[in-house]
């Protein structure tokens, strides 16, 4: 069967569905579980057609754009082009949002009528049009489709962060997350009328062909403008303080469809404007990616560490990972404009494949994340603990995106990893100093920003799962995620650990992209990779590049565990014997006296104070009791963490914008005639100003 | 590759294992003994390690009762992640019973993994020394991370791979001139990151009984029987693991180049030498220095990734490939 057929029939299901879904979701009584899980069945069958129709163009095609026209569209007039267009790029991410979006909406349909208790049905509405709105996005193929998408994006996800809208704070994170993103939005708009105006056209195709012509000083206006833009939406630092307030305010499975696909969809623009249609840029432009790239990544994972908001902490982490990728998109860039084609192919995939899999264990992090905060009822990991036993699916699942986003052996946040630093390692062959020194300087950060992400998801994971509960609320909790989200984050762990240990999977995804973008396949790779062996290109005849075998990494690790549950199942006694734990000679431990998620951040806080600025709160009380003036009655114990660049950038330019805007309130009368008349007035004045204008520059 | 080859590269890799095992208690107990005749003890003899390792393996075990099912897995998974990473390093023959000994990012990572279930097996009770000792591992590993990554390049610069037996075959060809000063900074730098890794003196002191100064010791307080058994092996096997790559990658001299019986009876025969020798050297290094501050081991992080980074200038320099 050829996909590439089938492609518009799919395409054309796929959005059916999404449209449905949604308009199934609005059609009824907004508490409607049944409606929610009917809605949401039709986004899993949405997902569901995108899958085979971007692996049609991925795997069948090689490549190229092919305009997809809507049944009756293309009859009522050849020259009215729908603006729908599919390249390898855009099929790659179309993968993506049906790959991930299917299994985060398998879990939705466990999660929303499980944990969703203010208006499941408006809900599922609204993530349909989200998802649909993403699409539109990505496959778009001019400027002007292209903002409406991401505009008509960035509002569907603005309902969603604000969804429950009872909260004070939920509705402060939706306001900061409306107004940074039409900040960039403006951006964006800046740069794609610069674009469009300067080379005349509306469609990427004869836009790309056309940007060679373009000054380049104004190539380095439209790159900075998109770069705001889009990484804004990607939430690289400093542009990043909406993320970490929506994510967690918005229900899991939306934080997880917004973590896991919607972020990337900045990495796309990024790909599609900056790589693609301006072909790459100047030198300075890689450098600049990588430098904030590096930036984002350290300031993420520190954030992540200070945090005890389980989610708040998720979405720091995203922040890292983002600036991951764009220091392998920046490592692209500069192996680009350096000449070194096979090295630039080799950092892209790396940062391909981390979106990928960023995706994957953020989206399924995430979900963990809600099923936890749902049974509990808190996001303060201090109010967890012991959760490995009443919910062991959730538990055994979060602990596998644990352990891939802290690229550990085998699963598949390692390899991409390591694909990164084998393309920081690879500067040696450029013979360009610079090059070298900011590459190795960025691996060690890289190689410290991948340390402390495994301390903060060992805490992330010890603090909510294992020892005992630390509150009532989580030692009344009995029962696991519901089946279908532990299925819809199994799905997201097995493919996490297929793709650690044999990546090469998922590498014919990225080599139509790779060719589009950096005129260069993919590494080769023998036969031997599907025992899980990796190869690095050698850029220069002299190396052997670097190998790493992790079929047999996984052989060990797969042996170690079968012998230690043959041993439990055949040797020892059932059940295990069991013991008070060591105390010290001390009267029985409580929980109270167990490392809280403050606590273990400590050292870290005390280490990087310089960064955190740490404010200490203790107060102790000493009295009463049976043993007066000896124990401690009641205590507390708080540490709050300076926030630099709100406290200092964001806070004062909120308060000046809103003082300006304070002066023009009068204008609000509140009579609608009056506000036509300011109507009419604008009108007006830029009718003269066009007028003018045109005087000036004919 | 004919049956022959296939049969002698698992014949080989399993010799790898064997030795890894068999030795790792052995360089425990020097190290033992050296501490001990150092502060004017007679110490218990070289072999005791073993004794301790068969008492505890004919033990059974014993859980908390607030422990899940990272405490009885968490020790094998650890000891596999630290045996994962034994066929990436070459031992005593050149390139590695797989054709290749894999990359030396890969190490790193195993170790990580390894240092990450130990971690996590020590918040799960809920007692505070685990939690303490959790902490402070973890972010000790943290820290010690880039310098790990940046002598990986530094050695690896010049050979063009981050691959152990590349870089190892690499410096057979240039003989004594492989000890340049590029390749001895970031020697010394691993040195240091050996002594964290491997949590000895003045990192951690292996052999204290006050629980508030413990790093790894806190972590591993509920095991008992044959998990901890496998927890000091562990030990000994990180030990050798990171010796084990030092030797490989600074002094590669003897290993064998070919498959015959001589060439690997010398190979192994030269890595024993070599590996007892650098044995003593660490007990030696390590009786000479007091424990540090706990905070002040950021200070030796800085060092350590200091003189990597003065090793990577010098590489900058000099060039790479000339």
């Amino acid at each position: 069967m050829d996909l590439g057929t089938l492609g518009t029939p799919l395409l054309a299901a796929a959005l059916l569905s999404f449209l449905t879904g949604s308009l199934l979701g609005f059609s009824g009584p907004a508490a409607s579980r049944r409606l929610a899980r009917a809605s949401l069945l039709l986004d899993l069958l949405g997902c569901a057609f995108l899958v085979p129709f971007a692996l049609g163009v991925l795997l069948g095609g090689s490549g190229v754009t092919f305009p997809v026209s809507l049944p009756g569209f293309s009859t009522i007039s050849p020259s009215l082009s729908l603006g729908l267009g599919v390249d390898s790029l855009s099929a790659l991410f179309v993968f993506l949002l049906g790959f991930v979006g299917f299994a985060i909406t398998l879990a939705s349909l466990g999660y929303v009528p499980e944990y969703v208790h203010e208006r499941p049905a408006t809900l599922a509405g609204f993530y349909g049009l989200f998802l649909l709105s993403m699409l539109l996005v990505l496959l778009a193929e001019t400027t002007f489709l292209f903002l409406v998408g991401w505009e008509a994006m960035t509002l569907v996800s603005y309902f969603l962060v604000v969804h429950e809208h009872g909260s004070w704070e939920v509705r402060k994170a939706g306001l900061s997350y409306l107004v940074m993103s039409h900040a960039a939005a403006a951006s964006l708009l800046a740069g794609l009328i610069l674009l469009t105006v300067d080379t005349g056209q509306f469609s990427f195709v004869p836009m790309s062909h056309a940007a060679a012509l373009v000054p380049p000083v104004w190539q380095d206006v439209i790159f900075v403008a998109l770069l705001i833009g889009f990484g804004t939406k990607a939430g690289l630092v400093p542009l990043h303080t909406w993320l970490p307030e929506a994510h967690p305010s918005a229900p899991s499975n939306v934080s997880a469809l917004m973590s896991g696909v919607m972020i990337k969809i900045g990495i796309y623009g990024i790909l599609r404007f900056v790589f693609l249609v301006l072909g790459g840029g100047q030198l300075w432009w890689g450098f600049t990616l990588i430098t904030l790239g590096a930036v984002s990544a350290l300031v993420g994972i520190l954030n992540a560490i200070a945090q005890h908001d389980l989610k708040r902490l998720l979405a720091f982490s995203s922040v890292e990972n983002i600036g991951i990728i764009f220091m392998a998109l920046g490592a692209s860039l500069v192996f680009q404009a350096l000449g070194s084609p096979v090295l630039a192919a080799l950092a892209l995939l790396a940062g391909l494949f981390h979106t990928f899999n960023h995706a994957l264990f953020k989206g399924l992090l995430f979900l963990g994340a809600g099923a936890v905060v749902g049974a509990v009822g808190t996001r303060n990991m201090e109010k967890m603990g012991g959760l490995a036993r009443s919910m062991p699916g959730t538990a055994g699942t979060f602990l596998v995106g644990a352990m891939a986003i802290s690229a550990l052996p085998p699963f598949n946040g390692f390899v991409s990893e390591w694909l990164l630093f084998q393309a920081f390692f690879g500067s040696f062959a450029t013979g360009s100093l610079a090059t070298e020194m900011t590459f190795t300087a960025t691996a060690a950060v890289l190689a410290l920003a991948s340390g402390l992400a495994a301390y903060c998801f060992v805490k992330a994971f010890g603090m909510t799962f294992l020892a005992r509960p630390r509150s009532p609320e989580a030692r009344g909790v009995v029962r696991d995620a519901p089946l279908a989200q532990r299925v819809g984050m199994g799905l997201m762990a097995g493919t996490c650990l297929t793709l650690g240990i044999i990546p090469v999977l998922a590498f014919p995804l990225f080599g139509g992209t790779l060719t589009e973008l950096v005129h260069s396949g993919l590494p080769s790779y023998s036969a031997l990779s599907w025992l899980g062996t990796l190869p690095r290109p050698s850029p220069s005849a002299s190396g052997a590049g670097g190998t790493v075998a992790l079929g047999v990494v996984a052989l060990v690790l797969a042996a170690g565990i079968l012998v230690a549950w043959a041993l439990r199942r055949l040797g020892a006694p059932r059940p295990d014997p069991r013991e008070a734990m060591w105390d010290c000679g001390m009267e029985s431990p409580t929980p109270r006296m167990e490392y809280t998620a403050s606590g273990y951040a400590q050292p870290i806080l005390r280490i990087f104070s310089a960064y955190y600025g740490p404010r200490e709160h203790a107060e102790t009380t000493i009295r009463g009791g049976s043993r007066p003036g000896i124990l401690a009655t009641t205590g507390h114990f708080e540490t709050e963490v300076s926030y630099p660049l709100v406290e200092q950038i964001y806070s004062p330019l909120t308060r000046s914008i809103v003082g300006f805007s304070r002066r023009f309130s009068r204008l609000q009368s509140g009579g609608i005639h009056a506000y036509l008349g300011y109507m009419i007035l604008t009108l007006v004045v830029l009718l003269i100003a066009v007028r003018v204008a045109g005087g000036i520059f004919p | 590759m004919t049956f022959f080859d296939v049969f002698s590269s698992l014949l080989l890799l399993l010799a790898e294992f064997a030795f890894v095992l068999g030795i790792s208690p052995l360089l425990v107990g020097i190290l033992r003994k050296v501490r001990a005749r150092s502060q004017r003890r007679e110490g218990a003899t070289v072999w005791q390690p073993y004794r301790d390792l068969r008492k505890l393996f004919s033990k059974g075990t014993v859980y908390a009762e607030s422990s899940s099912a990272v405490t009885p897995y968490a020790p094998w998974i650890s000891l596999a992640a630290l045996l994962g990473a034994v066929p990436f390093i070459p031992w005593f023959f050149l390139p590695g019973p797989l054709g290749f000994a894999g990359d030396l990012i890969v190490v790193v990572g195993l170790l990580a993994l390894s240092r990450f279930m130990t971690a996590l097996a020590a918040l799960d009770a809920g007692s505070t020394f685990g939690g303490m000792g959790s902490s402070r591992d973890m972010w000790i590993g943290a820290l010690a991370e880039p310098t790990f990554l940046l002598v990986i390049f530094a050695w690896g610069a010049p050979a063009g791979s981050t691959q152990a037996s590349t870089i190892a075959l690499y410096g057979l060809t240039l003989g004594v001139y492989q000890l340049s000063p590029a390749t001895i900074l970031a020697t010394v730098a691993f040195v240091l990151l050996l002594l964290t890794e491997t949590g000895r003196l003045p990192v951690d002191n292996p052999a204290t009984h006050l629980e508030l100064t413990m790093i790894h010791e806190a972590m591993v307080l509920e095991y008992g029987g044959r998990d901890l058994a496998l927890v000091e092996l562990g030990k000994g096997v990180r030990f050798v693991l990171l010796t084990g790559l030092l030797l490989a990658v600074a002094l590669p001299w003897g290993m064998a180049l070919e498959l015959s019986v001589l060439a690997l009876l010398v190979g192994i025969a030269l890595l024993l030498a070599k590996l007892l020798a650098a044995t003593w050297a660490v007990g030696q290094l390590e009786t000479r220095v007091a424990k540090w501050r706990l905070f002040r081991l950021t200070d030796l992080a800085t060092l350590a990734v200091t003189l990597a980074f003065g090793s990577l200038a010098l590489t900058y320099l000099v060039g790479v490939g000339s």
